[in-house]
Order: structure tokens, then C-alpha cells, then sequence
């Protein structure tokens, strides 16, 4: 790209302060800079959820690594030397790190200048349901406790990089990662004051995300406001440092839960206090409740429950959209208050989680339907696999254990905004060529190989016959984005409603040409078939000739847009997803007594996928996901103290090895959704939720102790067993109680 | 930024003597990092690692010279690691086979972290470390050679060429509590070796003091020794662990590579 320059980012090393004046001059002085810009000299809208953030911030800073200015130069080292040379006031201010100590009035307000903000509280998430307190004047058993959740990165392993260039004719073209690119467009256009149907955004092929490249971040916006200014292409690319500072986290969240059973173990309420640690803005992160509020609400049948949620403002990095969204976290509350009930009723968990089971037809208090639901069956097949049974509860001399937990995810796309569609175009051409034009975006996670195997599957053709084309906004249909797990649900049933238009147009043709009534016709591996008569067999290739190379002729192309027949939630109420993904897994750990090491031995999993329209990348999902979970569950935190991400790099940001992965056993459990695109659910987020939990209640069963928080690191896990922290039962039942 | 690359150790030692600045570096897993996140800016790199003389290990009446450029992937091979078995057990720990493959035993002293995997086992075994510089060679032991966080005894004009070390005929060994199980900076890290001869046990430590430090007691009173690696530790907090559990994963650490010496 001739003239790239590129961009670097000044960012605030102060948690909270006042920027008192900012001085560039020496910065624009530097040979080979071509600009510098602040909140001072550029044009900029507020952006976000309540409007509370601003890629380049005026007033103050809120955590480190703010955005305060930026440059582009011929070069990376000219760009850092000028950041150096940009001179910043700031008169710091109060600070707020603990997102407890946030709630307290008397705290520094970080967005006093956002009148609806009340506090620091950004959003309050607050849900009844049933009879709470009757309910737990019935139960035989109440078990509480606090379970935690820390700051984590999904550390893709490109980092995020951003391309912007404006032709003479004032088109902006930004090449991003990000996999949410029309609402992206918007957004950019929204804030920056331009015209949305003047940028087209192409998302070339992706590094990684797991969620990450979801949110658009500050420097999204600053990118563009560079070329903006210098009238030349700029890039911008983030230092691996720089993703653990100023791109998107998974946010802590602190769960106070409470489950109450009756005596036979029927669930009866659940009853939780939450607070989500926002970080100093609104990113996508703030809604993660929106899922850890299903997991508490609707996994397993829960009469009752009631949820109070805050989400506070703290100054630290914020929340963004990671893989599992608010799940790892709540399921690390909910199961292992599952087991722990089912330990205070002399009760075998297993035997809990199966009577207190969703099942095919249920609608859960929050109006969610569950169509296709394969939760039993999983949790039968780790249980019989781990040997279960025989084993739990049985191996503490010898400082192993076993532990289960179970999940419920979105799996039939999430609506999330007014449309969770997506838009497909199928054509054929003169050699038989397939194409599919996808809304949909690829990011590592396999979904060209399953859109193109539902297209060659409906028309009838090879697999190597259909392409996949999903990159660029001025090019493909209309799509929400890769999120929610919807990809192969929602994208798959555009691509297969298109491919069966197709399919009818080329039978349209056969008919005329071969001369057979339709329904003696079918399409196999690329080739027109008449029943009963082999000599008029016809490749599509010269049948879409026939078609096309005379007078009058036509192409084959169709369309199709496949919106979910879902709901927006109202008051938490409303039927979010097409289809729920269940799943369970079994852990098995070792604890060292000494150390607090935990080992983790064996991983069996079982997820309802629907349909496994590609057992191998299904296989690999789950597993990928498991890895990660594994990593939250032992070693990933972003440390943090005053406000100061401690390490933000790759040897102690503790992404699980090889070795500390082990051979992790995946079942696929095809329960045939009746809306999936034949039959098939999403899964993209499941294999990460359920690791956490499980590997913490096999850490349970191997030493009696009741883990309150991840990562299970040595020196937590030796602080537990020292203190002896169990589970808090408030009420002692008994099966025969 | 200027690059020296000597053929021959005479040739270092001169440039390392003309050029006090440069930085010497030999398989680069430390130096490379400082630079890449900008915590260095030596004006000059002395790159030892064509150096034939700082190559391999040698023998000699039961001394062992293992020469500054010896990679962990070396020292965790037959014959050495029959030899020096704590020493291969902690190559096996640092970072990644590549890691491996670029480390040496002279980067991992010339670094002198309090982290070092290598300096225990080698401390613990009472190895000397050999300096030379255009005005000769000298040698003095590891224990004294290691100052502070980072910081060593290394005389103006000096280069690491080798550590000379007489293995002990008992029993040794190498334990490291880490965040995971591979690719990690040790939480803390302790090396036992069991020495008949002189009536002894030594342990060393790392990762919980300025320096990798060495404790010695008598034979007879080895049950002693978790006790007095504890006293003779002085850990912090920091992002990795607490200086409390640093401690206590100390005394667990002596207690178990004691138990696992003492039983063979």
C-alpha cells in the first residue's frame, strides 16, 4: 500500500486524573511525523453503551492505558519517539480499584459527568422470579457462598491491527479484524461524523479472537481519524502488550448465590447478589449478565430465583466480549452450589443434576424455549465414562477427585439488537463453480468449511465445488456478526434456505432439458440423475450451459435473509435464542497437599451440538474451548494492583501449555434441533463454560476444601487448605430429613 | 546499534576490554527480551556465541568444566546428566526446547537472576565460576560470585568462559513450584544434593532471595534442613506468588527432594 504510515497511541499512566493541558509541538517538530492528534484538534462523538466513552479522551483519564493522543509517521520508531516527545499534564485524582468499594457513595465518581449514572453503578440487572421466600421456608437444604471471577484476556494470538485509507473521492475503506463489520461501519461513521455508505469494511482472515475483535475499541476510531487528517493510508498495530492494556477483557464478576432444595433434592430457589466489575467504560462486557443471569435462572428447573445485579465502574480496564460472555463465571457459582447441596442432602450430585434436568418443551422463567435438549444424555455418558459412580468420593487418600458441571449456552442465535439475522447469496456459474456470498465473518473458527458443507450438501454438489466468499461489506449481505455462537445456526440456515432456491432453479432447467418430471430428478455429487435412466445423466456444468449460453438465457442465483423466529428480552423476559446448547463434563485433578498444585488429569465432555455437521471442527471447537477453560480454571489472570495491569505479557498472563492440557475426550450428543440447519446447534462458546466449575468441585472432592474463586493457582489453593474453607451450609438437610 | 561477533575467546577479551559498553550476550533468551521491550539500549552486543572455547564440557581428574556456552538441551543429556543429575532435571524446566536450545549455563550466571534455573543445582553442588579477561583467568565460588538481584562480581573487562564443578558421589535433585506445568519462572525453586563425602547436605534456593542462596548442614541433622532453607529465605509478594506461600512451597520442596536423597 503506497504512503502507509503509520499510527502509535499515547495512553495514560494514571488509574484516574484530570488532564490539565497537552502539549504536541515538539511531536509535530519530529522529521517523518504527519500528525498528532488529541481530543483537541480532532472531531469525535461519545460512542458506546449511555454514550460514556470517546476514542481520544479531553476532560480525564479513567485507567491506564486511556487514550489520550496519537501520531503517524513514516515509520514505528518515528511514531514512538514522537509519543515520547508529546507532553501531558494531569492532576491525578481519587482512585477506585475494588468494585465493592465502588458501590459506597463516598467513593471517587468516574463518570460524574454522565447524569443517569447513579453512583458508580453503570446498569443494574435485577430479576423475580417466584416465590423466593416461600420457597426457602420449604427447603431442606440452603447452601451460600461467594465465588469469584478475575480479570482475563482472550490473548488471540494476532493481535489487533487496523487499516485505514480514504480515496480521492472521500471513501473510507478500513481493513479490521473486528467480526461484527456493519454495525462496526455504523459505529465509526456515528462517532466520526461520516457517511456510512461511504466506508466499506473488509475483514481479512483472522488471527484469533475468541471474542476480543468483537468491540470496537478507541483505537479503531483513531486509526481512521489519522488518515483522516494525513490524507495517507495508516496501520496500527498493537504490541502484545498493548492487547493485554487497551483491548477488551473478560470481566470479573463477583457472585453472592444462594441454592435451596427440598429433601429429595428437587431445586427450589436460587438467590444471587452480583457484582460485575465494569472497568472504566461500558463495553460489551457490561452484558455478559445478560447471559450469567440465564445460567442462574434457567440451568436446571428453578422454581424460584431472584437476581441482583451491579454493574460498577472501577478504574481498570474494561469488560469486553469474550468467548462463554459471563458464563465461565456464573456456572462457576452455579455448579458448585449443585454439588455442594447435593453433598449437604446425602445426595449424589449426578443424581441432582438429572432430577432437576431441562428437558425438550420446557419454557424457563425467563420465557427461554427449549426445543432440542440433550442435557441428560450428556450428563449419563460422563458419568458412566469417568466412572462416576464408583469413584467420586472415594480417592481423597490419595488427594484425587472427581468433579462435574453442567451448561446451558445460547445455540440458536442470540437477539441482541432489532435483527439477528443474516443475509446469504448462493449462485452457479458456467462451469458449475458454487459461490457463496455469506454475511457471515470467518475467524479461525471453521465456519466457511461448515457454510460451504450445508450449500454442497442442499444442492448436491462436492464439497471442493462451493465457494466461500464473507469479507467485504460492499460485496456480502447483511449479517449482526460473529457472536453468541450463531454463526452455523443462523448463517447456515441463510446459506441452506439460498442453496435450496438454487437447487430448485437448476431442477427447473433439468426438466426442460432432460425432460422428467421434477420429481424424478435429484442433483448427486455435481451431477443431474433420472431415476431409471442412467443414459440421461448430466453434469451441472454443461446443464447450467445449456441454460445460460443461448438466447434468453439466465444465471442461477438466489437470496436468502434468515432472521430466528426469536424475541428481544423485555424485563429479562423473552425468548433470546432459537435454541439452547446443552453440555456436561467430568474433571479429574490431583491436588498436591503441599504445594496446592492442582493437576488435572482427565477431561471427559459431553455437548448437545444438534448435529455435528463437521464431527472434526466440532471436536476441535470443544476442545479449543476446553484448553481455555482449563486456563481459567488454573492459571489466567491479569494481576492487578493500583489500578497497573502487573505482567502484561505471555509468561505470566498463564495460558495452559501442552502439558497442562491433557487428553480431553469429546462426545458428540446429536439431538437433531428441529430449527437448525439440519438439525445443528452452535457451540463455538460451549467447551469453555463448564472447566472451571468442574475442575473445582474435582479439587472439592479430592481435599474437602470448597474453592471461592479462580484461577485455582497453588498458592490460593494452599491458602484454602490452610484455613480449611468448606462449603457454607445454612440449612443441613437429609434425604430422609 | 553495533555488533561484535569474535571468532576466538583472545579476540573477545580484547573487544570486551575496547568496548566496556557492549553488552555480551550469548544464546540471547535474557538479552533479547530486554531489548524487545526496550529495558536495554546497549550501545554494542558482544556476541559470544561463535566461541568454540566456551562450547561443551570436559573432564578432567573428576573435575568437570562446563564451558559458559553449554545449552540446557546439553545438560540434559547423557553423559552430563548422570553426572550432574540436578542440573539436568532443572534444564528440563526452563522454558520451551527452543528455550532449551538457545539458554546457556554462562547466560544464566552472567544474568544472575534470583529465578535462574541452573543456579541452584550448581550452587547447591559448590561449583566455581571461571572469569576471564585479557589480563588472565581466575576463578571464585558461584556463592560469592552472585551479588544481588542481577547483579555479580564480574570484574571490569571479565567474561564468563566456564563453571568447574567436582559432582558429589550421593544422591541430588531439583524441585520448582511454577503457575503451570511448563514455560514458567519459578515460584520458588530448590536443589538437594546429598554429600557423603563431607558429611553434608546442601540445599540452594531460587526465586526467594536477591540471590539463589545456599544452606549447608550435617548429615546427621538433615531432618534440620527445611527448617533453616526457611530462615535463610527472604521472599516478597509479587505477581507470580506470596512471600508467605514462597515459604511454606520452600519447606515442602526441602522436605520432599530430602525424603525422595535420603531414601535411595
Amino acid at each position: 500500500m503506497s504512503g502507509l504510515l503509520v499510527g502509535a497511541i499515547l495512553r495514560s499512566p494514571h488509574p484516574h486524573a484530570r488532564i490539565v493541558s497537552i502539549d504536541i509541538s515538539e511531536a509535530e517538530a519530529l522529521p517523518g511525523v504527519h500528525a498528532v492528534i488529541h481530543a483537541g484538534n480532532v472531531e469525535q462523538r461519545p460512542y458506546g453503551y449511555n454514550h460514556d466513552n470517546v476514542p481520544l479522551k479531553g476532560e480525564k483519564v479513567r485507567f491506564i492505558g486511556d487514550e489520550v493522543a496519537a501520531v503517524a509517521a513514516v515509520d514505528e520508531e518515528t511514531a514512538r519517539r514522537a509519543l515520547e516527545l508529546i507532553t501531558v499534564q494531569y492532576e491525578p485524582l481519587p482512585t477506585v480499584f475494588d468494585p465493592f468499594e465502588s458501590l459506597d457513595p463516598s467513593s471517587p465518581q468516574i463518570h460524574d459527568e454522565l447524569e443517569n449514572v447513579e453512583g458508580n453503578v453503570a446498569m443494574r440487572w435485577d430479576w423475580d422470579h417466584g416465590d423466593v421466600a416461600a420457597a426457602e421456608a420449604e427447603a431442606a437444604a440452603i447452601v451460600e457462598g461467594m465465588y469469584s471471577a478475575p480479570q482475563a484476556a482472550p490473548v488471540p494470538i494476532e493481535t489487533h491491527i487496523v487499516i485505514a485509507s480514504f480515496d480521492p473521492a472521500e471513501h473510507l475503506t478500513v481493513w479490521s479484524p473486528i467480526h461484527m463489520v456493519f454495525m462496526y461501519r455504523k459505529e465509526l461513521a456515528d462517532c466520526l461524523g461520516l457517511d456510512w455508505e461511504h466506508i466499506t469494511v473488509i475483514q481479512p482472515p483472522v488471527g484469533g479472537s475468541f471474542g476480543g475483535k468483537i468491540d470496537i475499541d478507541p483505537h479503531d476510531f483513531i486509526t481512521v481519524m489519522l488518515a483522516r487528517k494525513t490524507r495517507r493510508p495508516v496501520k496500527l498495530v498493537m504490541s502484545r502488550e498493548e492487547e493485554f492494556i487497551g483491548t477488551r477483557t473478560r470481566q470479573p464478576i463477583h457472585f453472592k448465590l444462594r441454592t435451596g432444595a427440598d429433601a429429595d433434592g428437587n431445586l427450589l430457589f436460587r438467590d444471587a447478589e452480583i457484582v460485575s466489575d465494569n472497568g472504566a467504560y461500558n463495553g460489551w462486557g457490561s452484558h455478559a449478565m445478560l447471559v450469567a443471569m440465564q445460567t442462574i435462572t434457567s440451568m436446571y428447573r428453578v422454581p424460584a430465583s431472584r437476581v441482583r445485579c451491579a454493574v460498577v465502574y472501577t478504574n481498570k480496564n474494561y469488560g469486553g466480549s469474550v468467548r462463554g460472555f459471563g458464563n465461565p463465571q456464573a456456572t462457576f457459582a452455579v455448579e458448585q452450589q449443585m454439588e455442594e447441596i447435593a453433598d449437604a442432602l446425602g445426595l449424589d450430585p449426578m443424581d441432582v443434576r438429572l432430577r432437576n434436568a431441562n428437558q425438550p418443551g420446557d419454557v424457563t422463567p425467563q420465557g427461554m424455549q427449549i426445543t432440542s435438549c440433550g442435557l441428560e444424555e450428556c450428563l449419563e455418558i460422563v458419568r458412566e465414562q469417568s466412572g462416576w459412580d464408583k469413584r467420586r468420593g472415594t480417592m481423597r487418600e490419595r488427594h484425587r477427585g472427581l468433579g462435574a458441571a453442567a451448561f446451558v449456552h445460547v445455540g440458536g442465535g442470540a437477539r441482541i439488537y432489532r435483527s439477528d439475522g443474516c443475509g446469504a447469496m448462493v449462485k452457479v456459474d458456467d462451469s458449475a463453480q458454487v459461490t457463496l456470498i455469506t454475511g457471515a465473518s470467518e475467524l479461525g473458527q471453521g465456519s466457511e468449511t461448515v457454510l460451504a458443507m450445508i450449500v454442497a450438501e442442499e444442492i448436491g454438489v462436492p464439497l471442493d465445488a462451493v465457494h466461500v466468499i464473507n469479507s467485504n461489506t460492499d460485496v456480502k449481505p447483511w449479517d449482526v456478526g460473529v457472536h453468541a455462537s450463531r454463526t452455523t445456526f443462523v448463517a447456515g440456515n441463510a446459506a441452506k434456505l439460498a442453496a435450496t432456491k438454487v437447487r430448485e432453479q437448476l431442477l427447473e432447467t433439468a426438466v426442460e432439458v432432460l425432460g422428467a418430471p421434477v420429481d424424478e430428478l435429484r442433483i448427486v455429487d455435481g451431477v443431474v440423475e433420472v431415476s431409471g435412466d442412467e443414459e440421461k445423466r448430466m453434469p451441472l456444468g454443461k446443464l447450467m450451459r445449456r441454460r445460460l449460453l443461448r438466447e434468453q438465457g439466465s444465471i442461477v442465483m438466489a437470496t436468502a435473509f434468515y432472521d430466528p423466529p426469536t424475541q428481544m428480552q423485555k424485563d429479562y423476559y423473552g425468548n433470546v435464542s432459537a435454541a439452547y446448547g446443552f453440555g456436561a463434563h467430568v474433571a479429574e485433578v490431583e491436588v498436591d497437599p503441599g504445594t496446592g498444585m492442582v493437576r488435572l488429569l482427565n477431561l471427559w465432555t459431553a455437548h448437545d451440538v444438534g448435529r455435528a455437521i463437521n464431527p472434526m471442527s466440532a471436536e476441535g471447537q470443544i476442545e479449543g474451548g476446553a484448553a481455555m477453560g482449563i486456563g481459567l480454571a488454573l492459571s489466567e489472570e491479569l494481576v492487578i494492583f493500583d489500578g497497573q495491569i502487573a505482567a502484561p505479557n505471555l509468561h505470566d498472563y498463564g495460558l495452559p501449555t501442552a502439558v497442562d492440557v491433557p487428553r480431553i475426550v469429546v462426545n458428540l450428543v446429536e439431538t437433531i434441533d428441529p430449527r437448525g440447519p439440519f438439525g445443528a446447534k452452535g457451540l463455538g462458546e460451549a467447551g469453555i463454560i463448564p472447566p472451571a466449575a468442574a475442575i473445582a468441585n474435582a479439587v472439592a472432592d479430592a481435599t474437602g476444601i470448597r474453592p471461592r474463586a479462580y484461577p485455582m493457582r497453588p498458592w490460593k489453593v494452599k491458602e484454602w487448605l490452610d484455613a480449611g474453607e468448606r462449603s457454607h451450609v445454612a440449612r443441613q438437610g437429609a434425604a430422609d430429613a | 546499534m553495533e555488533v561484535f561477533r569474535p571468532s576466538t575467546l583472545d579476540e573477545a577479551l580484547r573487544l570486551r576490554a575496547e568496548h566496556p559498553q557492549a553488552r555480551p550476550i550469548q544464546g540471547g533468551t535474557d538479552v533479547m527480551v530486554e531489548l524487545t521491550f526496550g529495558d536495554a539500549r546497549p550501545e554494542a552486543l558482544l556476541d559470544l556465541s561463535e566461541l568454540a572455547e566456551l562450547r561443551g564440557f570436559a573432564e578432567e581428574d573428576g573435575l568437570l568444566r562446563l564451558g559458559a556456552g553449554l545449552t540446557y538441551t546439553e545438560a540434559m543429556q547423557t553423559p552430563l546428566a548422570s553426572r550432574l543429575p540436578a542440573l539436568a532435571e532443572a534444564s528440563r524446566t526452563v522454558g520451551s526446547p527452543q528455550i532449551r536450545n538457545r539458554g546457556t549455563i554462562g547466560g544464566n550466571l552472567g544474568t544472575a537472576s534470583p529465578a535462574g534455573d541452573a543456579l541452584p543445582p550448581l550452587l547447591a553442588e559448590r561449583a566455581e565460576v571461571e572469569l576471564a579477561s585479557a589480563r588472565g583467568t581466575r576463578t571464585m565460588p558461584l556463592a560469592e560470585f552472585l551479588l544481588g538481584v542481577k547483579r555479580t562480581a564480574l570484574a571490569p573487562g571479565e567474561l564468563v568462559t566456564a563453571v568447574r564443578v567436582r559432582p558429589c558421589e550421593g544422591p541430588q535433585t531439583f524441585a520448582k513450584v511454577g503457575q503451570r506445568n511448563a514455560m514458567v519462572i519459578a515460584i520458588c525453586s530448590l536443589a538437594v544434593v546429598v554429600d557423603a563425602e563431607a558429611g553434608e547436605v546442601r540445599a540452594a534456593f531460587g526465586s526467594s532471595a536477591v540471590t539463589a542462596r545456599c544452606v549447608v548442614v550435617p548429615l546427621a541433622e538433615a531432618a534440620e534442613l527445611p527448617e533453616r532453607v526457611v530462615e535463610a529465605a527472604s521472599p516478597i509478594d509479587d505477581v507470580r506468588a506470596t512471600a508467605a506461600y514462597r515459604r511454606h512451597a520452600l519447606r515442602v520442596l526441602a522436605a520432599r527432594t530430602l525424603e525422595r536423597c535420603l531414601r535411595t
